[in-house]
């Protein structure tokens, strides 16, 4: 899965692939956090 | 919200749960806040991961104030960084529960409390039916939970089966704006009966039928699911009549969680 860099809920920059840490993940897609 | 409440489920099969929207950092940290979400939410504010990686919902007219969103989905990447499944959806309005993930992940149902559920006793066995979720929520996929419970003495055939043999199968009749999809049968074990040449296939232990569910209503009174379980018995010598077990299993309709709070100006 190609590789993203976004920022968390607290501003942090996230690796997708660091962040996972070689486990497993779902990714989820959502509409919004607002509506 | 949901998937918050079974986050240690999905730990528990080593899997890292995270979740990319179009909205800003400080929305998606209001909306963690508010509903107590300890798993990452990351911000595509402007939808360039979502446009690079092909989801855009191109069903939105570039006009419209939510231009931007995905369609709704989930990737399942493996250790290898591959991805291993993927489940989209074409209406915004769609999403996963916890249990259907957790059955995508190759997990267990998550055991739920107070949720709808009836059970029936026949031939000593015990047939359970259950809802995945407390309710049934617009547009969110759920699962309906038929279990039978087998003492090691019996088992029920399983299909494929030849002809004359009585599969177990489940029917799910659902009132108006409520849609149960094709129950999903655990694969059966090959069962030779000394004397008869058939191939034959069957149920033992606990089997648990899955029939999916998904609910176009946003509010209203309760709905009632109507089930059928049939299923025969049998043993090592015989097989028993077979048995027609119905059941209801009535379902709130539960509101869909709130957006997160404005942030401040």
């Amino acid at each position: 899965m190609p590789g993203f860099t976004l920022p968390d809920q607290s501003g942090a920059l996230v690796d997708f692939h660091v962040a996972r840490g070689g486990k497993r993940a779902l990714v989820l897609f959502v509409r919004s956090a607002r509506w | 919200m949901e998937l918050q409440q079974h986050l240690a489920e999905f730990e528990a099969l080593d899997v890292r749960l995270m979740a990319v929207s179009y909205d800003s950092a400080e929305v998606l940290a209001a909306f963690a806040e508010h509903h107590g979400i300890r798993y990452p939410l990351l911000s595509d504010e402007g939808s360039r991961v979502i446009r690079e990686y092909g989801i855009l919902n191109t069903l939105v007219q570039p006009d419209e104030d939510v231009y931007g969103i995905p369609f709704p989905g989930v990737y399942l990447v493996g250790e290898d960084g591959r991805v291993q499944d993927k489940l989209f959806h074409r209406l915004y309005q769609e999403r996963d529960t916890a249990s259907h993930l957790l059955r995508l992940l190759g997990g267990d149902v998550p055991a739920y409390d107070n949720v709808p559920a009836m059970t029936a006793d026949v031939d000593d066995i015990s047939v359970s039916v259950q809802l995945a979720t407390p309710d049934l929520k617009f547009m969110q996929r759920t699962e309906l939970l038929v279990t039978l419970d087998l003492p090691s003495a019996l088992h029920v055939n399983a299909r494929p089966l030849p002809d004359g043999y009585i599969p177990l199968t489940v029917s799910v009749t659902a009132p108006e704006g409520v849609h149960a999809g094709d129950p999903e049968y655990p694969p059966g074990d090959p069962f030779h009966v000394d004397g008869i040449d058939d191939e034959l296939n069957v149920h033992t232990g606990l089997v648990q039928v899955v029939v999916p569910l998904r609910s176009d209503l946003r509010e209203g009174d309760p709905v009632t699911l109507e089930v059928e379980v049939r299923l025969q018995a049998c043993n090592e010598q015989e097989c028993f009549l077979p048995h027609t077990v119905r059941m209801q299993i009535t379902a709130p309709i539960g509101a869909n969680a709130s957006g997160a709070p404005r942030p401040p100006a």
